[in-house]
């Protein structure tokens, strides 16, 4: 990867030691921003192919870059509130920069601009979901009376998360256009997998055969339809798309008896490997946080 | 040179040793990994029809895509053979190739069969981009092979055809062709990027 971590996090240090603590927001440093353009790196990079190096004298570039990333995720973060003001763009993440005392051109760290509030703002909501699913998950199995039952939790796993954009619903059909910028696909789509995986898992799916693939892939399916039907719905909290969402789940789940029963499945199921399943989740970038 | 990186060499052997075509064969390595990519991805191919199938069957759609699905068949019966001919090894990923194609086609599917057509006419649209790509460098070669040549060529029209019957059963009318489109192709690209080299 071209990317100096060390130096970008040189500037970062310089500056956030000179404005951390004002809001003024003028700069004399262009030179450094020139420099710093070239080398600076998408906060979420990891892609589709996930890096295979891991050298033993990185430590320091560790925590270096560590540290940058913390200070864009907080710079990210307070954007966020700017949100509804100047929708998802550079604009909001200056005005955010700006409020939690960096200077405005720090902007010019985020190179994919808006694309990497929206990309941020996803996986914040991909994190909280995770929390959310791990605890029911957990009371579930401590309290046998309760009835497990898998559309059940997957159905309320898919609400919770779409009623995360609700604040933002507005502004969501920009944030839409802007992850399918091509630069910001790939990380998208690894945000998207993240989210199905996660619901998958803690929904009690602990397959590693066919059927690991195709639940992910319709499942995403369905969260990306009902998203979009989430942002023509005029109907008070959502009702309509609550009921498009059974809908969309019970009808998948009536079909999927028809993909156990063919041939080519069966057929597909003995010849995949634990190891072919490894394969797709590291090159997916699928690294479990659980 | 420190501990891990003496851990590390001789694992670095064993993969180049499998991921390095056999000397002996004098076929230009560029031309190699074409026919590897192509294996890879009409075995992807084969696979997501065979998804369809699976779902939609017994619906109106079935013998449209049966028959679409035929075709795949034997390009990928055409590749094989040429994989053995030029010597070549096939990619190493081809169980992924086939289980992620299945996957994007039964899971497609579920969604109902215009999304399956927007499937399609998303991976087909790859496909022939691929192609036009190998058409390209073929003409350039000093020594042109002309069987592979005319096999491309007319793979190439066949991914056309599939992709213009994917437009023509309504894909654009899915609810979410353009994102899913989208999606989809960026997937496929990446799945051809990985397949060029493993
Ligand atoms: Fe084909
Ligand atoms: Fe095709």
């Amino acid at each position: 990867m071209d990317y100096s971590p060390a130096r970008a996090t040189c500037w970062i240090h310089l500056h956030h030691n000179l404005y951390a603590d004002s809001s003024d927001s003028s700069s004399s440093k262009n030179e450094n921003v020139e420099n710093f353009k070239s080398e600076s790196v998408s906060p979420h990079d990891h892609s589709f192919v996930s890096s295979l190096s891991g050298d033993g004298e990185g430590e320091q570039r560790k925590r270096d870059s560590e540290y940058e990333n913390d200070v864009k995720n907080k710079i990210l973060e307070a954007s966020l509130n700017f949100v509804a003001e100047h929708g998802w763009t550079k604009a909001a993440i200056v005005a955010g920069a700006q409020s939690v005392g960096y200077p405005g051109v720090v902007s010019e760290m985020f190179p994919l601009g808006g694309s990497n509030l929206v990309l941020y703002f996803y996986s914040v909501c991909n994190d909280h979901l995770r929390e959310y699913l791990e605890e029911r998950a957990e009371a579930e199995s401590q309290d046998p009376d309760k009835q497990k039952s898998v559309k059940l939790f997957i159905y309320d796993a898919v609400e919770t998360r779409l009623r995360m954009i609700i604040p933002y619903i507005d502004k969501w059909p920009q944030a839409l256009a802007t992850l399918t910028l091509s630069k910001a696909v790939p990380t998208a789509l690894s945000n998207l997998l993240i989210l199905v995986d996660d619901i998958c898992y803690y929904a009690g799916d602990r397959s590693v055969d066919l059927d690991w693939y195709v639940r992910r892939i319709a499942l995403a399916g369905i969260y990306k339809v009902t998203e979009l039907y989430m942002l023509q719905d005029k109907s008070p909290d959502y009702e309509e798309t609550w009921k498009f969402l059974k809908k969309q789940l019970d009808d998948a789940a009536t079909m999927y008896s028809r993909i156990q029963q063919s041939e080519q499945a069966s057929q597909l199921t003995k010849e995949i490997s634990i190891a072919t399943f490894t394969t797709a989740r590291n090159i997916l970038g699928l690294n479990w946080k659980r | 040179m420190n501990k891990s990186s003496a851990k590390i060499r001789p694992m670095l052997t064993f993969v180049r040793h499998f991921t390095t075509d056999p000397v002996s064969s004098n076929c230009p390595v560029k031309v190699k990994s074409m026919i590897r990519v192509d294996l890879a991805g009409e075995t992807g191919a084969d696979n997501i029809y065979a998804g369809q199938m699976a779902v939609l069957g017994n619906s109106e759609y079935g013998p449209k895509i049966q028959e679409m699905w035929e075709q795949e068949k034997y390009h990928k019966a055409k590749f094989e053979e040429l994989i053995s001919t030029y010597r070549v090894r096939p990619s190493l990923l081809n169980p992924l190739w086939k289980a992620a194609g299945f996957a994007l086609g039964a899971g497609t599917a579920l969604l109902g069969p215009k999304a399956a057509m927007a499937c399609t006419v998303a991976v087909e649209s790859v496909i022939v981009e691929h192609y036009n790509d190998q058409l390209r460098e073929l003409m350039t070669e000093e020594k042109i092979d002309e069987e592979l040549l005319s096999t491309i060529r007319k793979f190439r029209d066949d991914e056309q055809e599939h992709h213009d019957t994917g437009i023509q059963y309504k894909a654009e009318e899915a609810f979410l062709y353009e994102y899913l489109t989208k999606i989809i192709k960026t997937g496929s690209k990446c799945a051809i990027a990985v397949a060029k080299v493993v």
